[in-house]
């Protein structure tokens, strides 16, 4: 007997709906029953990969190109009379014909009701038409990806977005302007809960009102300014800086002329941002904000993140641990640290974490630092390294579990065995429990 | 505390003693409860085979609420391997029937896991014949309406 004969037409529409349009719509020819049942898919899925690969050179074929466009348009045009709950569309428009249609297909999805939101469109300086955010009170989750752009002033300026139940917003190096953000973020700011943005350009002003954001991504240049930072309820932050390496020379050692002024002007206002994320439990940080970081606690010793219970931190062997012990020592209930890479470049000012410079006060923060489990990712084996980890288990009181994970390849011939005889070592000889990872 | 019971019956009259808020995952369940406290519910479109299956799923996925919020008895990671393993577990056939009785039984995250599952098999399948084969799907065109649908749908593979 047929296996889906006793299924209402319903439930293989929700089966339909894990699969891409592309798949879906290949089981029209299974049988009379399935001829028209993707039509009423409420999800679409398409991505112009699967058509254009995997050979080589098939992206480029003219014939192949129309029939994904006259695809698309196929299955829009059998969707026209069953509301749209998701669209992920993936494509790449070179033909300018192309892009009239491209705009057909998007405004077409955006009927009230779509919840989902996925665009993934590769087309040279294409602009998300204003309209798109009119009529879609209903969207949930929101991701837009390079290299759209999104230009909502014309919006702004007349008349008004609503955007009630937004949960999600990805920006993945989509090209806004300070003013386009806010408002997608002032619509949506009461019911937001997840944002991940990474921005390309420098913005000169960033504003987060969202007070029920739980979950935060940021990638991108450090703004002049951040007016408004109202991220009280966030549980997890990641925050990647992009800072040139001149800008970094001239933070760690200011020039006295107008070029040194300038980047430390550019500078001076980002405490705001970590100012704003007091109580945040799980703190992820990039090499370059770690550096940004403890410009911040220059302006303000003694700041610090009341609620961290979890610190990760990537480390570059051209960025600083500056920030390091006044992060440590200003963390109360902090319980796990995660280092991704020990190597780290030597300043006089992450002295008392590192042993990179000895120092009487030696290992100081780390006496008060209460973390018990720490995490060390990408060990290569180095003595260095291993006089670090030492240094860690000899200062941190509280310290019950190190784990430390090695980096591919880069242990196995290297004195595996003498590094594994001196963890042994170190597991037998002090309080913590240390395993190394292979 | 003794933790309320109620008792599911099977087609074949096979009694299955659950704890309240396991069965109450299904929405049905939850409802005739309501409806008809202390009372045997009868499941006359299920075998015993299949009840046994539903009940194991929803034990795994009960949330347990010991007053200090909601916390369940595995991670979220956990439970997605889980839920993998048991339907990788279940021939197609017995999957069908768990779907239906998902559907049927109004129980959402069961029958996302079994539509997914036959989804990916669909997705497997290198034609339409293999798929009509997996699924015993008759195949009611003629030679020249698939030929139609083809050219139509002009799948550029």
């Amino acid at each position: 007997m047929d296996h889906f004969s006793d299924l209402p037409d319903e439930v293989l529409l929700h089966i339909l709906s894990f699969l891409t349009t592309k798949e879906a719509a290949f089981t029209s020819v299974l049988a009379k029953r399935w001829r028209n049942l993707v039509a009423f898919v409420p999800y679409l899925t398409i991505d112009d990969s699967e058509f254009l690969h995997p050979e080589e050179g098939k992206r480029d074929r003219k014939e192949i190109k129309h029939s994904f466009v006259d695809f698309v348009d196929r299955v829009l045009t059998l969707q026209a009379n069953s509301p749209l709950k998701k669209l992920s569309l993936q494509c790449c428009v070179t033909v300018p014909a192309d892009r009239d249609r491209l705009d057909g297909w998007i405004n077409n999805a955006l009927a009230p009701g779509v919840s989902d939101l996925d665009l993934r469109i590769s087309c040279d300086n294409y602009h998300l038409s204003p309209k798109c955010f009119e009529c879609c009170s209903t969207l949930v989750s929101l991701k837009i990806h390079h290299p759209i752009a999104i230009s909502l002033v014309a919006v702004a300026a007349g008349r008004t977005i609503l955007l009630p139940l937004l949960k999600t917003l990805v920006l993945d190096s989509v090209f806004v302007c300070p003013n386009e953000f806010e408002i997608l973020l002032r619509v949506s700011s009461a019911s937001v809960k997840t944002l991940t943005i990474e921005l390309g350009a420098c913005l000169s002003t960033l504003s987060f009102d969202t007070p029920n954001l739980l979950h935060f991504k940021y990638s991108g240049s450090v703004a002049e300014d951040y007016p408004v930072v109202n991220l009280g309820n966030l549980l997890d932050a990641q925050i990647f800086f992009l800072v040139h390496d001149f800008d970094l020379e001239q933070l760690r050692e200011p020039d006295d002329n107008w070029l040194g002024d300038t980047v430390s002007l550019q500078y001076s206002n980002v405490w705001k941002l970590f100012h704003g994320i007091p109580n945040v439990p799980n703190l992820d940080l990039c090499p370059n904000a770690l550096e940004v970081l403890s410009l911040c606690y220059e302006s303000m010793p003694g700041a610090g993140f009341n609620n961290l219970k979890s610190l990760t931190i990537r480390s570059d062997e051209d960025r600083g641990w500056q920030a390091m012990p006044a992060l440590l020592r200003n963390c109360p209930p902090l319980e796990t640290l995660v280092i991704k890479g020990l190597v780290h470049h030597v300043t006089d000012k992450c002295g008392d974490v590192c042993d990179c410079i000895s120092r009487e006060d030696e290992g100081l923060s780390l006496t008060l630092c209460p973390v018990k489990v720490m995490e060390i990712h990408g060990f290569q084996g180095t003595a260095k390294e291993m006089r670090m980890i030492k240094h860690f288990l000899d200062y941190l009181p509280s310290l019950k579990k190190m784990e430390v994970y090695a980096e591919e390849n880069d242990l196995a011939q290297l004195a595996y065995q003498r590094v594994l005889e001196i963890f042994e070592l170190c597991d037998k000889l002090s309080n913590c429990n240390v395993q190394l990872w292979i | 505390m003794s933790k309320k019971m109620i008792v599911l019956k099977s087609s074949e009259g096979v009694s299955f003693v659950v704890e309240e808020a396991v069965a109450r995952q299904s929405k049905i369940i939850s409802f005739l409860v309501e409806e008809f406290p202390d009372r045997e519910l009868p499941l006359t479109n299920m075998t015993s085979e299949i009840l046994r299956k539903t009940i194991e799923y929803c034990k795994k996925h009960v949330v347990e609420d010991d007053g200090g919020g909601d916390s369940s008895s595995s991670s979220s990671g956990d439970l997605k391997e889980w839920d993998v393993k048991f339907v990788a577990e279940i021939d197609q056939p017995r999957l069908m029937d768990l779907l239906m009785a998902a559907n049927y039984l109004d129980i959402p995250s069961l029958l996302d896991v079994t539509c997914q599952k036959v989804a990916d098999t669909i997705a497997a399948c290198n034609d339409e014949k293999e798929i009509r084969a997996t699924f015993n799907i008759e195949n009611d065109f003629t030679e020249e309406e698939v030929e139609a649908i083809r050219m139509e749908n002009q799948y550029p593979i």
